[in-house]
């Protein structure tokens, strides 16, 4: 302290306390200006002393009959705490190749003293199926989630698969509002129940953060859940950017997001950032906050005002989380979080503005459970990110921001994952914490193509500057090992685990295409120079003589009659057209490649037996390594060629067939099983606490036996999964 | 000092001026809440507003923490440590601006004082009237009388106390006005204003009229300080304090002004964007 400060802080002092030892003047410090201190402080001294009498009165009788009715419903376990560590995408091939290369010290401690093995992923091979898979123990014919998307059997339009919201269909007209009568209803779709559900049955805690598919959150009694997954932004979409600029060149249409063209004058640029429908107005017409940008060429630093916001960026730098606020109208606020990056401000103004988060200190739905979980996280660390798909792949696909922009942005929220999950292991040393960390996944995703030369999605980018960019991230990782591993006692289960690994993704396969082709799926009309073509979401499809689709990324879909609103095909027709696709399709070769395209195709029927077994893909696609399904493909159109090189940076991919892609396991005790996979860990993870495993289970401990041999969703590939990537 | 104070009461006599005539509390509310938005305003001002707003987040952060992990004693106590740790942190941010309010809110709570602690008497209302001596002087000794004017009566002998350095007086008021008693010394008359009357509003008017150079004649500013060189050190009408303000209900004035300009404070702190 200065000596200046410290002549301040006496001077205070001595003012104070000569107001505090006048009585006559008592009435004078305690105006508005100390009464606000005094009343805010003494505010939360009454209530912190309130809580803090009641539970501790309230504890020992809540102690003793947690004790009373676990003990009937759990034996004595082998452990007190079990960690999992979630890293999604992990790639059993790199993890192995940077260990030998002793880049992952911690990861190489942990395979020495306990296990590390390829866990068997989830059919198919994507995070929604995966991780519920993780959740629940079963497959997807259990728990219901097959895909991101799942398709309207009445509309055959694409629905989110794990999620309904639907608004009050009531409403109340009062001029030129529409007030909705009821809450908007928010459904989770996974079926079946997640293993921390079972642990929280026998009182044990759980803190359950940013585990896919847990949106809405479902209630624990003596535990924490964040939302991940498939949690919307504000506008209600998986994510969607806002890019402004004012290149006139680069207007167009973009997926994932909105390019808006702004004009300059001067230094001085506006504009008007969109937000969600009013879901007052009787238009619904979109609501927005009002933004202008002041920018000072000389330090490259650009002042912002973004509603009633004011802060500053440097050129190339993230703002901090700015909250904005959207009138509804009726006086009602709805409060989102945005991040702002300038790519450019000469010749160009180019702004980048993040989808927009729900507001953890005041989600406009439910992401947390309690629903004060969110927001104890936002006053304790700060703000951060709540979209389910947070890290935005969209914004780098399009081409908005650069790589560098990308990783930035994705390490910063990878930080802010982290804070939550260590202040969880800090909390809950008793119970079960698992988090789940998106940045191996997403890095993988768009940096794969640094990794292998030949991958077409190169063409035209940059291939050095960011060439380890993924070797960074598995060192990355290996520290946050480190910092967890300080959590890990003799009574703790440590697990790392991964939903899936990572292979190149250089060829898309459009299957619509390929119908179209062979006249299973038919167009309504020619639209292009006679061409038969299929638009976005499957529009312009003559559903009276189409007899099959695709739509996500490895489900086919028969127009089954009795089951799809237009259904054409009988039950005997359906049985023969799947296996005639089936059997079209598999060991399909690329001719420009002279590859196998499509290593395998499922009849979901046949490898599942659950109770929404026919809620799922009919066939599902096995692609080979290199192959996926195409980005018009996924989303239900037609392109002019079945099989084409991907050029978009999301370069890497899991959407594969799943005996290709394990994931990763690393635990600090002996995995007995010698092929585990997803579906074991809770089932693992309750038998470790002593708690019995339920029958509607299809896992089993992999530290007791050879787990679930019987159960395609898990079924082994013919490797050890060890064998070396292709391309690294 | 004292042309500071007279300039500052005329100013309030101003302001007060436009609710005269209405019932006392319309002034004192008025005055409260405009007090709460400006020391919301110089509040937000001269306080580290971002260490506010971050310390007042742990604190919540932290309450919550006692709710949420409250099967978890440990977690709890801890919880509870780190409220009283931000508790004192959020004051210690506070300092700052309580220096900078305390001046400002001393000449609005002097002002104040002079026109709702008392109320005057009423013809009937017998009171004390209380003359305190300078050091040294003896009360049985001194030469000193008291004089009342028209429509207020001296009942008593004087009680001369020369433990305390005291003389008192028992005084009757009989019908309404405004007059002066005279506390007549060899040195010469030292005046006192005696207010008489009902339903007076924002009268100003002071039970003390302090020696000139004491803490007390910043305080009692309703009357010119008595002289340094006086024997007289004070002289005291013991009015009754002001009763019935709000709704006929019995609060102390400051306990108004204090409670209606905090809530105005917080109320429009949202509006203004300032942390308290």
């Amino acid at each position: 302290m200065s000596a200046r400060s410290r002549t301040r802080l006496l001077l205070m002092m001595v003012t104070i306390a000569v107001a505090l030892v006048y009585p006559a003047t008592a009435h004078a410090y305690v105006g508005p200006g100390a009464g606000f201190a005094v009343v805010g402080s003494l505010g939360i001294v009454f209530i912190t002393a309130f809580l803090a009498i009641g539970s501790l009165v309230s504890w020992p009788f809540r102690a003793v009959t947690r004790a009373i009715r676990s003990r009937k419903l759990k034996g004595k376990g082998e452990i007190v705490r079990a960690i999992v560590l979630g890293l999604d995408g992990l790639d059993p091939v790199l993890t192995k190749r940077f260990m030998d290369e002793g880049k992952l010290p911690n990861f190489t401690k942990l395979a020495e003293e306990g296990s590390f093995k390829p866990l068997l992923t989830a059919c198919p091979s994507m995070s929604p199926v995966a991780w519920s898979t993780f959740a629940t123990g079963v497959d997807a014919s259990r728990h219901n989630i097959f895909d991101f998307l799942d398709r309207d059997m009445k509309t055959y339009f694409p629905i989110l698969s794990s999620t309904r919201i639907s608004n009050p269909t009531r409403s109340l007209k009062l001029g030129g509002y529409r007030i909705p009568v009821g809450k908007p209803s928010i459904r989770l779709m996974r079926k079946s129940r997640p293993f921390w559900a079972v642990l929280d049955d026998c009182y044990v805690s759980s803190h359950v953060l940013r585990v896919p598919i847990t949106f809405p959150p479902e209630k624990l009694k003596n535990g924490v859940q964040l939302s991940a997954m498939c949690v919307p932004d504000l506008r209600g979409t998986q994510g969607s950017f806002t890019m402004f600029t004012t290149d006139q060149e680069r207007a167009g249409s973009y997926t994932g997001g909105t390019l808006l063209l702004v004009e300059r004058k001067g230094d001085v640029v506006i504009g008007e950032l969109p937000g969600p429908l009013s879901p007052f107005i009787e238009d619904r017409s979109e609501m927005t906050v009002s933004w202008m940008a002041e920018i000072d060429r000389g330090k490259e630093r650009i002042h912002f005002t973004f509603g009633k916001t004011e802060f500053t960026v440097g050129r190339r730098e993230y703002s901090d989380w700015i909250s904005i606020e959207f009138a509804a109208g009726l006086g009602v606020k709805v409060k989102g979080l945005i991040k702002v990056y300038v790519n450019e401000i000469a010749p160009h103004f180019e702004l980048y503005v993040t989808p927009i988060n729900l507001d953890p200190s005041s989600p406009a739905m439910p992401i947390s459970y309690p629903s004060m979980f969110s927001q104890y996280l936002a006053k304790l660390q700060g703000p951060y990110a709540t979209l389910g798909l947070a890290e935005d792949t969209w914004a780098l696909n399009e081409r908005m921001i650069d790589e560098r922009a990308f990783l930035e942005q994705t390490w910063l929220i990878n930080d802010e994952r982290e804070k939550m999950f260590m202040n969880s292991l800090e909390k809950n040393k008793k119970g079960f914490t698992v988090c789940v960390f998106d940045a191996t996944d997403r890095i993988q995703h768009m940096f794969m193509r640094y990794l292998d030369p030949e991958n077409p999605a190169n063409r035209g980018k940059d291939t050095k500057e960011h060439a380890g960019a993924i070797e960074d991230l598995y060192v990355h990782m290996d520290g946050l090992l480190a910092r967890t591993m300080k959590y890990v006692d003799d009574e703790t289960l440590l697990l790392v685990v991964s939903d899936h690994g990572f292979k190149q993704f250089k060829r898309g396969i459009n299957l619509n295409t390929w119908f179209l082709e062979n006249g299973y799926m038919v167009p309504k009309r020619d639209e292009v120079g006679g061409e038969a073509v299929i638009g976005e979401y499957l529009s312009n499809v003559d559903w009276s003589k189409t007899r099959a689709y695709q739509l996500g990324l490895s489900g086919i879909y028969l127009n089954k009659k009795g089951r799809e609103s237009k259904g054409i095909l009988s039950n005997e027709e359906y049985r023969a057209l799947k296996k005639e696709i089936a059997e079209k399709l598999e060991g399909m070769i690329d001719t420009e490649t002279d590859q196998v395209a499509i290593s395998a195709v499922y009849d979901t029927a046949e490898i599942m037996n659950g109770p929404y077994v026919g809620k799922g893909p009919d066939l599902i696609i096995g692609y080979n390594v290199g192959y996926r399904a195409s980005w018009d493909g996924a989303v239900g159109k037609s392109s002019p060629a079945a099989i084409e090189d991907n050029l978009k940076s999301w370069s890497g991919d899991h959407c594969i067939d799943h005996k290709l892609v394990p994931g990763v396991l690393f635990s600090n005790r002996k995995v007995a099983a010698e092929r585990p996979g997803l579906i074991d860990i809770g089932p693992s993870i309750l038998e470790l606490f002593g708690v019995k495993v339920p029958k509607y289970m299809q896992g089993r401990s992999m530290f007791r036996s050879e787990p679930n041999s019987d159960n395609a969703a898990s079924s082994q590939t013919e490797s050890d999964g060890f064998e070396k990537h292709e391309d690294a | 000092m004292w042309p500071v104070l007279r300039g500052v009461t005329k100013t309030f006599d101003i302001i007060l001026a436009p609710f005269a005539g209405m019932h006392p509390i319309v002034g004192l509310l008025v005055v409260s809440v405009v007090t709460g938005v400006v020391m919301l305003f110089i509040f937000g001002k001269t306080s580290n507003q971002k260490m506010i707003a971050s310390t007042k987040d742990k604190l919540k952060a932290h309450i919550m923490e006692m709710w949420i992990f409250r099967n978890t004693p440990s977690v709890m106590f801890r919880a509870m440590g780190n409220v009283v740790r931000y508790n004192l942190q959020y004051l210690k941010h506070s300092l700052r601006p309580i220096v900078f309010l305390f001046v400002p809110v001393l000449f609005i709570m002097v002002q104040l004082g002079i026109r709702y602690a008392h109320e005057p008497l009423i013809p009937g209302d017998v009171t004390v009237v209380t003359v305190v001596l300078a050091d040294g002087v003896r009360a049985t000794e001194a030469d000193v009388t008291l004089e009342a004017p028209d429509g207020v009566r001296v009942v008593s002998p004087a009680l001369r106390m020369d433990a305390v350095g005291e003389i008192e007086w028992k005084i009757v008021a009989d019908r309404c006005g405004t007059g002066t008693l005279s506390v007549i010394t060899p040195g010469g008359t030292v005046d006192k204003v005696v207010v008489v009357g009902e339903n007076l509003g924002t009268a100003r008017f002071a039970s003390l009229r302090p020696r000139a150079g004491t803490w007390d004649a910043f305080l009692y500013p309703a009357e010119q300080p008595i002289r340094r060189d006086s024997i007289v050190h004070s002289v005291t009408i013991h009015y009754e304090a002001k009763q019935g303000l709000l709704f006929g209900l019995t609060f102390h004035w400051l306990w108004i002004f204090f409670g209606v300009s905090v809530i105005a404070g917080f109320a429009l702190k949202g509006f203004f964007g300032i942390e308290v």
